[in-house]
């Protein structure tokens, strides 16, 4: 098993080669082009400068996560595009578009679900040392709509027409996002609420 | 997952879940609120940290616990909150008196 890191490495080379591709199959849409190559390293990019700290181990294990999740951004953009790009010069039967659009999305909801799972247990270095608990929090309630999110997404594809659950899942992802953010700039809105200090440095001892 | 229930399993290692739903909380805060030895909750807290539900983090002499628990770990939480799903204690049945099996 490679290791993240050269997975994040691959996931990279493999989404900035299909953009080039892109390019060259359409020219005029550069800008869609350069969004997809760069947003997996400017993620990286952001998450290894962020992470700086002095707490090794929480780094070093989140880290390898936020790498998984590039390697994983990575793989979406690739199953999204390569089919498209496939279809467009010729490579691909035009028939096979509907199957493959509908597993792209239920793997989208499934890893919609996974990461909102798993949320709740991360804590960043600098989260642990500045503002251990209300991050937590907002950690808590975006697990929980993205998990129950990516159900919906998944439900919507298995159950609905795919016009209809194309809308309703673009809905859902929509209303998780919001939501996730809302509650984030609820949080930094009234700081000191609940407890970000933690109670061994709240003066009084034990 | 079997430690994740093993852990659940116990209504004083979910109150502790509870209290640190709250807010992270020492070892001897934690302690104060059930009328149990510290040695049990030392216990108790291992059972907890092998289950991979809390963090602990060690300052001085102080040990910190904070939840670390994911969302289907949550939902179980409060499922077994609700519902319970204490372990099975086994009752040894009461030894009859002296006579009542050869009257019976």
């Amino acid at each position: 098993m490679p290791s993240r890191k050269t997975l994040a490495w691959a996931s990279v080379a493999v989404v900035g080669a299909l953009s080039f591709w892109g390019w060259s199959v359409a020219p005029d849409r550069l800008g869609t082009w350069l969004f997809t190559a760069g947003f997996p390293p400017a993620l990286w990019a952001f998450v290894e400068v962020a992470q700086a700290g002095d707490r090794a181990r929480e780094r070093a294990a989140i880290l390898d996560w936020y790498r998984t999740c590039v390697a994983w951004i990575g793989l979406m953009f690739l199953a999204s595009l390569g089919p498209r790009l496939a279809i467009a010069v010729g490579a691909l039967d035009p028939g096979w578009r509907p199957l493959l659009r509908q597993a792209w999305w239920l793997a989208f909801g499934i890893s919609m679900s996974v990461w909102g799972n798993l949320l709740p247990k991360l804590m960043s270095p600098w989260q642990a040392e500045d503002e251990p608990f209300d991050w937590q929090r907002v950690h808590r309630f975006v697990g929980w709509v993205f998990t129950l999110g990516g159900f919906g997404v998944v439900l919507a594809w298995l159950a609905l027409p795919p016009q209809s659950a194309k809308t309703a899942s673009t809905a859902v992802v929509a209303a998780a996002a919001v939501l996730g953010v809302g509650r984030k700039l609820v949080s930094l809105a009234s700081p000191g609420r609940g407890s970000d200090v933690p109670p061994a440095t709240r003066g009084g001892s034990r | 997952m079997s430690s994740v229930f093993r852990a659940l399993a116990d209504p004083t290692r979910r109150r502790v879940l509870q209290l640190l739903r709250e807010r992270p909380l020492t070892a001897g805060e934690l302690a104060e609120s059930f009328p149990l030895s510290k040695a049990t909750m030392s216990g108790h807290f291992a059972v907890l940290r092998e289950a991979d539900l809390v963090d602990a983090d060690k300052k001085g002499t102080t040990i910190t616990y904070r939840l670390k628990i994911s969302v289907l770990e949550d939902a179980l939480l409060g499922f077994a909150d609700s519902f319970g799903f204490e372990r099975r204690r086994r009752h040894r049945r009461p030894i009859p008196p002296d006579g009542a099996i050869e009257k019976a």
